[in-house]
């Protein structure tokens, strides 16, 4: 490797942070290069057609963009044994990248001067980059014997591209550095208007003179040169301004020759698709592709898994050899180098987490009974009338061997009891139920139920025992990441850190502890929330969105008998929610706070949002929430309002007081509630594609 | 090539040992906040004129405000409320370039506006300047201190300070003085996602404790620095209370660039105190701009109109340009 | 640890701090394993307020820690930042406006070259360490650095009078890493200053401590025969750790547990160190450098087994490697 020594492997978490080196061996793809499936294919930079490469922060974009850059095809020419030229004509393209924060557009604004003088300064600056840019590129691809005879036609050619004044070298570095002294005037007069008050800019190239001249010129000298085509990369295209992203979509309209463009933007980055011309708007499909990095891996759990193994296997092969020679090699599987939290009901982790104590006084237990005996005063249930009832009760559900089981039960009990069901009955039927589990292990209702709720119910048990919750397991910090690769590599990094602070030995001997990982795992939530804090106003609104989202599943995670298992999603139609609430959703899903659950609709070219959409996991360990999604919550107009209205303080909490009388004994709106425990399994409930 | 700045005057007017004498001046500038150091320090002053500055991102209201002349601009950005500023006090004559005996306390300044002003007076000619900085005892919050506030608009260059961006084009390399508000400091970061980022912390800080927060806070920002370590080659000391020292170490961490690759294109961002702030324009002005420098700065909708206590002490710069 | 909510909730807080402390300035001392080790020598409680291990534990979170770097970027700052620009105030107070800064700065350098600076203590203590430092980031020549006793000429005693070796030396800068109550450096100025102030009158002398409490810096001011004294981080009385406006102690809910932890402090002090339970001459400090953690700090943080109660330390006094 680069001669790089890390103390942790997965420090670096930007593709900005790498070095085109570690760019290139970092890279990983879930197919061959050359194959449709593989993501290298999906940035289509060899197409003409422009594209719109989109995804959040961490979804992989700028490391895709950066891997098919010309300075890391160069690098692969060589590894290849090519020269530039015929290297470029086999990629089929030459990518010529450019960030967008590099041509400091916030220096076009202001300083007493109109709108339209900006536009076009910022356009000529445009030319006069993305021009040196191309230049530079041609400078490599004319290399030994073709630069004599083709090198002064070629300058002639880039002469006669200029409006007004054009250069006089006929060398390509001679061109490059007229360009750049044209550029640098530019700056300087642009700098001095906010002393003189005046600018005017001697502008002698106009929109797409340059930009599309100069591969034409460039091909035009001479056939040899041709077979390929010059894609301008354009990164984060979301710090330009609507005004300025209309000069971009006039350029991906105007398109032109043997060039292209291809844009990468955040996914909510683009204001606008409209052009400079009033009536002109590109449409998707027609002028120009677009690529969403973050569904291709949502919607391919198995290959987002795949894609995480490799790169977790690559980052330790390059930056921690350490993993290699350790005590149990590289037989290990990655998998077990992390420590999985316990869900087994048999094992005896269980037991300790009731603190060893009999039956009768274990927690769960003890409000079951509690609830009940509360109930006899009011009248008791079916199937218990008196005091004696409930012993019997009791005794049938207990579990000794295997509280998990246990609690399970009495959860059981519970949704009976919110059904109006006669409890004696159900005790005796959850006891042979569970019997039989036990006894085969095998699949059925019981089991199925176990499974469902099994989050859940170790959640509680954990509350009651004050543990902290746990997260850990390199499946469930897959999940987690939510088809985002650097959030993924920060999880790692966060529990790396969290385990060699606390004397572990991570990815040496043994595995990540428990307690590491959920530490890194809340860490790395906190980061990911406290990103928040930078967007101010609009930041504020989302984080008392997430927050009262948050509330409410908590209040049915750890329920008497939550209304959905494992839930950190919701649905919400078309037209519900006022303007404010549908804003600060929108808001949250551009900022990935809140992920759309696929499968449901959403159109993001109209004014609403439609659909169901989930916590993103990433935040869960704040507030202990589940990372396996199951249940869907659909949501009411009041609930919307409530949770997306930050103003809606009081209206939040009646929501809040309804949710937790609903979902706890004694159950007084439950037989009201739209929601059938057994229907829920069957209905709504979206099967996970990521499930536990 | 390298700039002699230690030979500069500072001088402590106030500490331990109380108040000393200063020179009574012509003209006195200073902007207004809610802290009791400006405040104290207007008074102090000998000056023929004392004119308070307004910012309006202090979000004062009327009744806040002080009484005796002031200068306020709504809706303006650094240059154009320094230029309007300037330009009318060389018009009623309160200003002349090179008679005015001139003083402005920067204390409650903004950064933008600090940095084009020294910038602009340069320009129109004016020879030395006594600038002042009010030291706080301590932040009131310590490391949970609140700066800035609202949100942030937008990471740009500082008006006059654009440089050339294209002028060594290349590689971005972006020096950042390290302040207490993380918020600005990951929003430049990010911004600047592609730069190499070298972290100029204020020591000597201010209070001896104000190094470690500094650090703390900075530490929420690793990612975005891109230093998960915080490792030595990227990381420099300045001192928080002087501008000078400041602008020396600014040259050397430049000149050490510059010598390993001469291509970068540099890029600068003072986000820590006003002492350090004055020391990052007056690198450019005597240095920095002829290499194409250009200083972007987060700006915020707002900032929090009183953050320190009272003074722990006073320094007096004498700027000579 | 005692672990339950509450607990917990102050324990996670103050872990995280330190952790990052220690993967950023703490040079990497102070990993989770070993602050475990030194709280193990606490007592637990069940009220968090009264438990011991977390009150040290909120202490050492903010232990104050001035590793190499910051070391030597103190004693670069020193001479970059207050005594070169000394030397150059006191040349431009005697010139003419006139004066270009080009002159200027000849004149400050040959000022510079008749300048001496000098280790106090003898040459195992700590400041002749710094002066090492101090040369190298500074790219001063050799000859200028002196020890104390190099000053006289001590040949001359015999035939009575004192006399300075070098006349030709205007200025003398003596340079300390910490300066406490003051009276180590008044007996330097007592025994050094004053006769080199009257042998040659003309001579203008420096007292630079790196780290001064501000009662120390007081006193030397108003107490000897230094010309200068001035500190390069001065630490006022709001730095002893259970002082009334102790900065540790500001946020009114830990400002409950002030005289708590100092009981707490206080009691295990007095095994350690008898005489100064809270540090020398009562100085409560929370400081440690790269080269050593003084005593002025709290013992709890920097006794070891050689005292009277074996003690593990988390921020040793004299650390075994430091650079």
């Amino acid at each position: 490797m680069s001669g790089v020594t890390l103390s942790n492997p997965f420090s670096l978490t930007k593709a900005n942070d790498l070095s085109d080196d570690q760019i290139q061996e970092l890279w990983v793809d879930i197919a061959p290069p050359d194959s449709p499936d593989s993501l290298f294919s999906a940035g289509r930079f060899a197409s003409p057609m422009p594209t719109f490469i989109l995804g959040s922060k961490g979804s992989g974009k700028t490391h895709l963009m950066r891997y098919a850059s010309f300075p890391l095809q160069k690098k692969r020419f060589e590894r290849d044994g090519l020269r530039p030229l015929p290297g470029a004509r086999v990629d089929g393209y030459v990518g010529i990248y450019t960030l967008c924060s590099g041509l400091e557009t916030g220096r076009f604004q202001g300083k007493g001067q109109s709108d339209e003088a900006w536009l076009e300064v910022i356009s000529y600056y445009l030319e006069l980059s993305l021009g040196i840019a191309a230049l530079a590129v041609t400078d490599d691809l004319l290399d030994g014997d073709v630069q004599h005879n083709i090198e002064t036609a070629f300058c002639a050619a880039v002469g006669q591209l200029f409006d007004s004044d054009p250069p006089a070298a006929n060398s390509v570095g001679g061109l490059i550095d007229d360009l750049e002294r044209r550029r640098r005037e530019l700056d300087y007069q642009v700098n001095n208007a906010a002393f003189t008050g005046e600018l005017v800019p001697n502008v002698t190239a106009s929109r797409g003179k340059l930009i599309f001249g100069i591969p034409q010129a460039f091909q035009s000298c001479s056939s040899d040169l041709g077979g390929f085509l010059f894609a301008y990369q354009l990164d984060e295209l979301e710090n330009l301004t609507e005004a300025q992203q209309k000069h971009v979509n006039t350029l991906v309209r105007d398109r032109r020759g043997p060039a292209t463009l291809k844009i990468g933007a955040r996914q909510f980055g683009i204001k606008t698709h409209a052009t400079m011309s009033a009536a002109e708007e590109n449409i998707r499909d027609s002028e120009f592709e677009e690529l969403r990095l973050d569904l291709r891996f949502r919607r391919n759990e198995k290959t987002y898994r795949e894609l995480v193994a490799l790169l977790v296997e690559r980052r330790l092969q390059n930056f921690w050899p350490q993993s290699s020679t350790g005590l149990a090699g590289r037989s290990r599987r990655l998998a077990d180098w992390f420590e999985e939290p316990k869900r087994d009901p048999f094992d005896p982790f269980f037991e300790r987490l009731v603190k060893n104590a009999p039956s009768p006084e274990r927690p769960h237990m003890v409000h079951l009974r509690e609830a009940l005996a509360g109930q006899l005063s009011r009248g008791g249930i079916r199937g218990v009338r008196k005091e004696e009832d409930i012993p019997a009760i009791m005794n049938a559900i207990a579990v000794p061997d295997a509280p998990l089981l246990e609690k399970l039960n009495t959860f059981l009990m519970f949704n009976a009891w919110a059904k109006g069901l006669d409890l004696a009955q159900t005790a005796t039927s959850v006891r042979s139920n569970c019997e039989a589990f036990v006894r085969s292990k095998g699949a059925g209702p019981y089991r199925q139920k176990l499974d469902h709720y099994k989050s859940d119910l170790i959640a509680q048990m954990f509350r009651d025992a004050s543990y902290r919750h746990n997260y850990g397991g390199l499946d469930e910090f897959t999940r987690m990441s939510e088809g985002q690769p650097r959030a993924l590599i920060t999880l790692l990094k966060q529990t790396f850190d969290w385990a060699t602070f606390q004397g572990e030995r991570p990815f040496e001997a043994g595995s990540i502890s428990i307690d590491a990982e959920s530490k890194g795992a809340l860490a790395a939530a906190d980061w990911f929330y406290n990103n928040m804090r930078k967007a101010g106003g609009d930041g504020q609104a989302i984080l008392i969105a997430v927050d009262r989202l948050a509330e409410l599943f908590r209040i049915n995670r750890f329920a008497d008998n939550p209304i959905e298992c494992s839930l950190i999603g919701f649905s919400v139609s078309a037209r519900v929610g006022s303007e404010i609430s549908q804003r600060n959703l929108r808001l949250a899903l551009d900022h990935s706070f809140l992920v759309e659950i696929l499968g449901g609709q959403s159109d993001r070219n109209s004014e609403q949002v439609t659909g169901k959409f989930q916590l993103n996991r990433m935040l869960v360990p704040k507030w202990g929430l589940a990372t396996g999604r199951r249940g869907i919550k659909p949501f009411s107009e009041v609930e919307m309002n409530a949770i997306f209205d930050p103003r809606m303080g009081e209206a939040f909490e009646k929501v809040k007081a309804d949710w937790a009388t609903r979902m706890n004994a004694p159950f007084e709106r439950a037989r009201r509630a739209s929601k059938d425990f057994a229907e829920s399994d069957a209905g709504d409930s979206q099967v996970d594609l990521f499930g536990d | 090539m390298a700039h002699d700045y230690g030979l500069y005057l500072r001088q402590e007017i106030f500490g331990a040992r109380g108040w000393r004498g200063t020179d009574t001046y012509d003209l006195f500038l200073s902007a207004f906040n809610l802290g009791e150091r400006t405040v104290e320090v207007f008074g102090r002053i000998g000056a023929t004129e004392k004119i308070w500055l307004i910012h309006e991102e202090y979000g004062l209201s009327g009744s806040q405000l002080p009484s005796g002349q002031k200068f306020e601009l709504a809706c303006s950005d650094e240059a154009i409320y320094c230029k309007v500023l300037i330009d009318s006090l060389l018009a009623n004559g309160k200003l002349d370039a090179a008679r005015t005996k001139l003083c402005i306390d920067i204390t409650g300044i903004l950064r933008p506006h600090l940095m084009f002003l020294m910038l602009y007076l340069k320009r129109l000619g004016v020879r030395v300047v006594d600038m002042l900085y009010a030291e706080p005892k301590h932040y009131a919050l310590k490391e949970k201190t609140p700066f800035s506030t609202g949100s942030i608009l937008e990471v740009r260059p500082v008006r006059g300070f654009e440089g050339a961006s294209s002028m060594r084009g290349g590689d971005d390399f972006l020096v950042i003085g390290m302040g207490y508000d993380d918020r600005l400091l990951a929003a430049v970061a990010e911004n600047k996602d592609k730069a190499e980022k070298h972290q100029v912390f204020g020591l000597p800080s201010l209070r001896a404790d104000m190094y470690q927060e500094s650090v703390l806070r900075s530490r929420r920002a690793a990612d975005e620095l891109g230093d998960p370590n915080f490792s030595e080659t990227h990381r420099s000391f300045a001192p928080a209370n002087d501008p000078f020292g400041t602008a020396s170490v600014l040259g050397e961490i430049i000149e050490r660039r510059l010598a390993r690759q001469p291509r970068t294109s540099l890029m600068l961002c003072p986000l820590g105190t006003k002492a350090q702030a004055l020391g990052f324009a007056l690198y450019h002005i005597f240095q920095g701009g002829a290499l194409g420098t250009r200083i972007v700065f987060p700006f915020s909708q707002g900032y929090s109109p009183k953050t320190g206590t009272d003074m722990a002490r006073a320094w007096l710069y004498r700027v000579e340009l | 640890m005692r672990s339950d909510p509450r607990h917990d909730a102050i324990t996670d807080e103050l872990q995280s701090k330190i952790k990052t402390l220690h993967s950023s300035i703490w040079e990497r001392r102070a990993d989770w394993p070993e602050v475990l080790d030194w709280l193990d020598q606490f007592e637990q409680h069940d009220d968090p307020d009264s438990d011991e291990q977390l009150q040290v534990l909120r202490l050492l979170s903010n232990f104050m820690y001035f590793g190499v770097n910051e070391i030597r970027a103190l004693l670069r700052s020193l001479f970059r930042d207050t005594f070169r620009p000394q030397v150059a105030k006191e040349v431009r107070s005697g010139l003419h406006s006139s004066t270009t800064l080009d002159m200027v700065g000849s004149m400050v350098d040959v000022e510079l070259r008749r300048t001496r600076f000098v280790s106090l203590g003898n040459p195992s203590e700590s400041s002749a360490l710094l002066l090492y430092y101090f040369r190298q980031e500074n790219a001063l020549p050799k000859d200028l650095f002196l020890h104390g006793s190099d000053i006289f000429d001590l040949s001359a005693v015999e035939s009575g009078g004192l006399k300075v070796r070098d006349t030709h030396i205007t200025r003398y800068v003596f340079i300390d890493d910490l300066c406490g109550s003051g009276h180590q450096g008044r007996e330097y100025s007592d025994r050094i200053v004053k006769p080199l102030k009257s042998t040659s009158p003309g001579v203008k002398t420096y007292y630079y401590p790196i780290f001064g409490l501000s009662d120390g810096i007081d006193l030397l001011r108003t107490q000897s025969a230094f010309d200068e004294v001035y500190p390069v981080v001065e630490l006022d009385q709001t730095f002893r750790a259970f002082a009334t406006d102790s900065r540790l102690y500001i946020e009114p809910k830990i400002a409950l547990l002030r005289l708590a932890t100092e009981a707490t402090c206080r009691r295990y002090g007095d095994e350690l160190v008898p005489a100064h339970p809270l540090g020398w001459e009562d100085g409560q400090l929370y400081i440690g450098f790269a080269h050593n953690t003084p005593d002025n700090s709290l013992p709890i943080f920097w006794c070891d087994q050689t005292g009277p109660r074996p003690w593990r330390p988390i921020f040793r006094r004299y650390p075994k490697v430091f650079w």
